[in-house]
């Protein structure tokens, strides 16, 4: 098929596609709205791994969870959730809340909205997770 | 044998089909509220990841292209182009995508390429063309070069390989449960082909098929889809990305960045490249087998079942 047709189509195509997507309600994001919410979508990622601790921000869009193997970080992705080993987490605080860097081409930071308490909080608790390893 | 030979690229003529399809299927799930879900920028980033293929191909197309020419410049046998000879080459070639797909999830450099295919947590007809942009690099094109010095034009040879491509797009969706049973014995279906897309120990390395099933009851990896064990769509890690560049590329940085790390060998580097994916040179990584060992230690009762018939409690 000729490129001066082909690509037309695509673009055309990729425009009605999103806006299909949008008018049928397909951009939500996800939240977590308990703790046995953020439960459950951690056991979906790590089932052997059972949560020993688990705070979730007010937002509902992220969660620390501690287990066995340390601090980890579970937040929504659209309407499906990842989670990541903060041993090695960059923190940076910013208006809202904190930015975290990772190491993962994947995955490079995640955003997360946070009252300042709830800052405060997240922060002490890496931070003392990340000397305990450093320590081990 | 230099002949020439043209069949339409028939990829391309599908495109104005795939978006019909998607499109009814989105309506189909929004209306029936059951037969999958869609996540826009997931969609999005699957309908890039398609996009970018087929530009990949009009880039480095040439280079399989003229390996393919050179091997039928080498081979003295032309089978021709009658029907009986495009089926042939059609069903030797599906064989041939089982074992370049088996690879592709057992050997990590090829692994690298596919991973993107199933880096969604949603499996729907979007999912079927987030196609890998770094095939190419692989080198798989030489799983290709038998059939080409059997006899079988480089030409039909990719044509039958696109309506091999073109079969698999309806397979990716939850909308169709199972079909008759005569059907599902022969050919890769919906519900086979979820399983492939599992991330859930049972189903991990199971159903590489592209059109025929029968290649995985043949060489032992066909899992069926078990009716009380929903699939659970993704990566054993998934990724947190809707950026197609790092959709396309993160698991060749994953490997560059293995590579880099101190006191490594060469045969560690190697194996790094190799060896299935999740395999460390310092034993903490998971591989199928272990996940499927945990798996199987926390869930006795599943050992012996499908996908665990080789596991004891």
């Amino acid at each position: 098929m000729p490129l001066h047709i082909l690509a037309p189509m695509v673009v055309v195509g990729l425009l009605i596609a999103w806006g299909t997507m949008r008018w049928a309600g397909c951009s939500r994001d996800l939240h977590f709205t308990t703790v046995e919410d953020a439960r459950l979508h951690w056991l979906r990622h790590r089932p052997g791994a059972k949560p020993r601790d688990i705070i979730v921000a007010s937002d509902g869009r992220a969660a620390l969870v501690e287990v066995a193997s340390g601090l980890w970080l579970l937040r929504s992705f659209g309407i499906d959730s990842v989670i990541h080993h903060l041993d090695q987490a960059q923190l940076t605080p910013v208006n809202q809340g904190l930015t975290l860097g990772f190491q993962e081409y994947d995955d490079p930071k995640a955003k997360i909205t946070l009252t300042p308490e709830e800052a405060d909080i997240w922060r002490d608790r890496i931070k003392a997770h990340q000397q305990e390893s450093r320590n081990d | 044998m230099t002949d020439m030979l043209i069949y339409p690229k028939v990829t391309d003529y599908a495109v104005p089909f795939f978006i019909l399809a998607i499109l009814i299927e989105i309506a189909w799930i929004t209306f029936k509220k059951r037969g999958g879900r869609y996540e826009t920028r997931d969609a999005m980033t699957s309908l890039f990841m398609g996009v970018g293929s087929v530009v990949s191909g009009i880039l480095l197309g040439f280079i399989a292209w003229n390996f393919f020419m050179f091997l039928w410049w080498l081979t003295p046998i032309n089978l021709g182009a009658s029907v009986l000879v495009v089926v042939i080459c059609f069903v030797l070639d599906d064989l041939r995508y089982y074992w370049v797909h088996r690879f592709g999830h057992r050997v990590r450099w090829v692994w690298a390429s596919h991973v993107n295919h199933h880096s969604s947590q949603h499996y729907n007809l979007t999912t079927a063309l987030r196609q890998t942009w770094t095939g190419t690099f692989t080198l798989m094109m030489v799983v290709r070069a038998p059939l080409i010095l059997l006899g079988f034009h480089p030409a039909m040879v990719l044509f039958v390989g696109g309506v091999n491509l073109i079969y698999q797009f309806w397979i990716h969706t939850e909308a169709i449960d199972k079909m008759p049973r005569w059907f599902e014995a022969v050919m890769n279906t919906p519900s086979h082909h979820r399983v492939h897309h599992g991330r859930n120990p049972r189903y991990l390395d199971a159903n590489y098929a592209g059109v025929f099933i029968i290649w995985d009851k043949m060489f032992g990896t066909f899992v069926p889809e078990v009716e009380d064990e929903k699939v659970d769509y993704g990566l054993i890690h998934n990724i947190g990305t809707f950026n197609p560049i790092r959709v396309a590329f993160h698991e060749w940085v994953a490997i560059w960045r293995d590579w880099r790390q101190p006191g490594l060998t060469w045969k560690d580097r190697w194996n790094y490249a190799v060896k299935p994916p999740g395999w460390r040179h310092d034993d903490k990584g998971g591989s199928t087998e272990l996940l499927k060992r945990r798996h199987v230690a926390r869930n006795p009762e599943v050992a012996g079942t499908p996908g665990f018939e080789d596991y004891k409690a």
